[in-house]
């Protein structure tokens, strides 16, 4: 599974019914499975955010064309000013 | 006094005064060697061809500049332009820029400032107004409803920016007057001294403010009543209709913490360069971080002229005295004071801010020159007594200071990190973060690769506005991506790398932006090509304006950059990124990340192909006459 961390405070997100999320520090928190680029990801379970957002997969910026695996851990930064 | 007690009165055409037009179809003309002023009335053709800002000033600049002009003497230009749409009931457009020959980078400076002056000056009855000369003694131009008046500004002279607006409206006895002016870094020169507008919006890149300095011009105070109309208001109805019922959800983050809320994502993904580009994070960073910052510095929001986003912040201290009338920190102005220099503390950044604000300075290139400084004195390439120190809210405060003043080595300072280098080791060239002198805006290259490449292309130096973003070019559904898909582009785009795709989308989206500052509009609106398309035709009644038509003019505008650079002496070799800001980090989120020589090489060549300019970046016959610039004098 893949661990994805997204801003809880500043972002209101859509999700699939079908997914529990946890919250801590201020993170939403959602274990999802790996094989799949980290865009196809979101897609998939129904995860849209209310800002674009980029990802950085284990402490490095990523392209959201990243394909995942086990044990990857994927942080959702909102972009902002513009774009 | 003299000069004093030239005064012009003009009239304003009927098809605008009657609010039936988005441009005045008025541009004065002040010479301050004489006192001089004249009235030129350009016609629709004009408006047309280079829709006002950055087209208007490029015209200007390449019509009337003697080549080789001296950007501190009296034959450079400083332009005042709005747009045709400046003004308007479209949201957005409360804008206008200011343009010259830049004395930091020697090539165009043109910087766009939001709030109240643009609509102000629209109102007045003015589309610009071109300035050349200096004045024997300091002067400020005001100009009311049909007079345009030069007056004495001597008393003005080393006075603040507040302390400047407070005096002129007492002395015109009127409130409402919007001012234009400098502080003590544009009457220093400064070379990156901004012009500042309602004292804390800034035409603040590439050191227009000296120039103003240079011309002995304090001020330039515009108060009028004509209403700002359109021509064919119906075209701008489905427009205004999106915009007005999805601002609040498509500009979210404009309205919850406006740009200083990137900060801390920002850091988080790798765009920061901390410590002049030395580290992958900031000490400190969640003191900078919306969540800290807001509740501990800002009292309110603020906004420009028909915008009701309201994304600017309004911040107070008391220890030490953080003014309100000043504004608050933009993600740039907390990006270069704090994070570029290593300062976390709060406090200490909106205090340079303000300081920024209050004596007229770029925030960028002043956190820059002091960042560089406190770099040199780590690699020991700096003795002196000013020995500034990453992380030192104090050092910081202390740089703004003597940089403003231009006292011991801010002397040197204020003429920019490049210049400064020069006086200081040879060791300390390795530690620049420039192109063509200017110092570098607050997205990492080594993170954001196009955006690299778009700092070297850029008519300005380093500039991050008209820019290709590769994060949002990454992101699906995004309003870069959008606009790419409007012109046939697939879309998402890798995020790291420059290929050809991304140098055409590159070359969209600069063409969309230049547009977007001559017309003039907020970059932050969500808009598309069909909306600028459906506001161009509003504005000018221009009914078969199409989108591949805002693409010719971006074209046109930045063959015209590059004429003017050409002329102006700048050489293939200023064609880089100076060697710090490309120098791979061993930590953070872009850890070994940097631009490929090879693709940054190959993208400006693709680019040249184009635009069909030679190898070396030189406009060719057949782009100049594609543009219709075939008038201007243009050797190589």
């Amino acid at each position: 599974m893949v661990e994805f961390l997204i801003p809880a405070r500043n972002s209101s997100v859509q999700l699939s019914a079908d997914l529990s999320p946890r919250y801590s520090e201020g993170w939403m928190r959602l274990s999802l499975p790996a094989g799949d680029t980290i865009r196809n990801t979101l897609e998939t379970h129904g995860i849209e955010l209310d800002q674009p957002a980029a990802a950085v997969v284990n402490g490095t910026a990523s392209d959201l064309d990243r394909v995942l695996k086990e044990g990857d851990q994927v942080r959702l930064l909102p972009q902002i000013a513009g774009g | 006094m003299g000069v004093g007690q030239k005064k012009l009165e003009f009239t304003v055409p009927g098809a605008f005064s009657s609010g039936e037009r988005g441009y005045a179809g008025n541009i004065l003309h002040v010479d301050l060697n004489s006192g001089e002023m004249n009235i030129e009335q350009p016609g629709e053709a004009f408006y047309r061809k280079y829709i006002g800002g950055r087209g208007v000033i490029l015209h200007y600049l390449l019509d009337q500049m003697p080549a080789g002009a001296d950007p501190l003497g009296p034959d450079n230009l400083l332009i005042f332009a709005s747009g045709v749409l400046t003004g308007t009931i479209l949201p957005g457009t409360g804008r206008h820029a200011v343009g010259g020959k830049s004395p930091l980078t020697g090539v165009l400076a043109s910087g766009e400032a939001g709030g109240w002056w643009g609509h102000e000056l629209k109102r007045v009855g003015l589309d610009a107004l071109v300035i050349r000369g200096t004045s024997p003694s300091p002067v400020y131009l005001a100009v009311e409803n049909g007079i345009a008046e030069l007056r004495d500004a001597g008393h003005l002279w080393g006075l603040s920016t507040g302390e400047t607006q407070a005096a002129i409206r007492q002395e015109l006895d009127n409130d409402k007057v919007r001012v234009a002016q400098i502080g003590i870094g544009g009457e220093n020169q400064v070379r990156y001294a901004a012009v500042m507008h309602d004292i804390n919006r800034a035409a603040g890149r590439s050191g227009l403010g000296a120039v103003m300095g240079s011309k002995r011009l304090k001020a330039v105070t515009v108060q009028g009543s004509h209403r700002v109309g359109l021509v064919d208001k119906s075209a701008l109805q489905d427009t205004l209709k999106w915009i007005t019922g999805n601002y609040q959800q498509q500009m979210k983050w404009a309205v919850d913490y406006g740009t200083p809320g990137a900060l801390g994502s920002n850091h988080d993904g790798g765009t920061l360069a901390n410590r002049n580009y030395h580290r992958g994070f900031l000490e400190g960073i969640d003191q900078l971080r919306h969540e800290h910052f807001f509740p501990a510095l800002v009292i309110e929001r603020d906004t420009c002229s028909h915008c009701p986003v309201r994304c600017k912040i309004v911040v107070e201290h008391d220890q030490p005295e953080i003014e309100p009338r000043y504004g608050g920190p933009e993600y740039e102005s907390l990006g270069a004071l704090g994070a570029l220099c290593g300062v976390s503390d709060p406090q200490a950044v909106a205090k340079a801010n303000e300081l920024c604000a209050k004596y007229g300075l770029d925030t960028i290139s002043t956190g820059g020159t002091i960042a560089f400084l406190m770099d040199c004195v780590d690699h020991g390439y700096h003795q002196g007594d000013y020995q500034p120190r990453f992380g030192s809210g104090e050092d910081l405060l202390e740089g703004v200071e003597r940089i403003a003043r231009r006292e011991g080595i801010g002397d040197q300072m204020a003429e920019g990190s490049a210049r400064l280098a020069e006086v200081l080791d040879p060791g300390s060239r390795e530690l620049l973060a420039v192109v063509r002198k200017q110092e570098l805006p607050l997205h990492d290259p080594r993170y954001k690769h196009t955006t690299g490449l778009g700092y070297v292309l850029s008519p300005t130096g380093a500039d991050h506005m008209h820019n290709l973003m590769d994060n949002f070019a990454n992101i699906s559904g995004s309003n870069i991506c959008a606009r790419l898909e409007e012109m046939g582009m697939d879309t998402p785009l890798p995020l790291y790398g420059i290929n050809e795709a991304k140098v055409r989308a590159y070359t969209y989206e600069t063409s969309f932006k230049h547009v977007l500052d001559s017309a003039l509009i907020c970059h932050f609106y969500p808009y598309r090509f069909h909306h600028l398309e459906e506001a161009l035709r509003a504005a000018g009644g221009w009914d078969d304006f199409s989108s591949e038509e805002i693409v010719q003019i971006g074209r046109r505008i930045a063959t015209m950059g590059r004429m003017f650079l050409i002329r102006e002496g700048s050489t293939p070799d200023e064609d880089r990124i100076s060697k710090r800001p490309l120098v791979p980090l061993e930590e953070g989120p872009i850890a070994g990340k940097t631009i490929d020589p090879g693709e940054m090489a190959d993208g400006l060549g693709f680019y040249f192909d184009l635009m069909g300019w030679d190898e070396a970046g030189v406009p060719q016959p057949r782009a100049i006459q594609e543009s219709g610039l075939e008038a201007y004098s243009f050797d190589v």
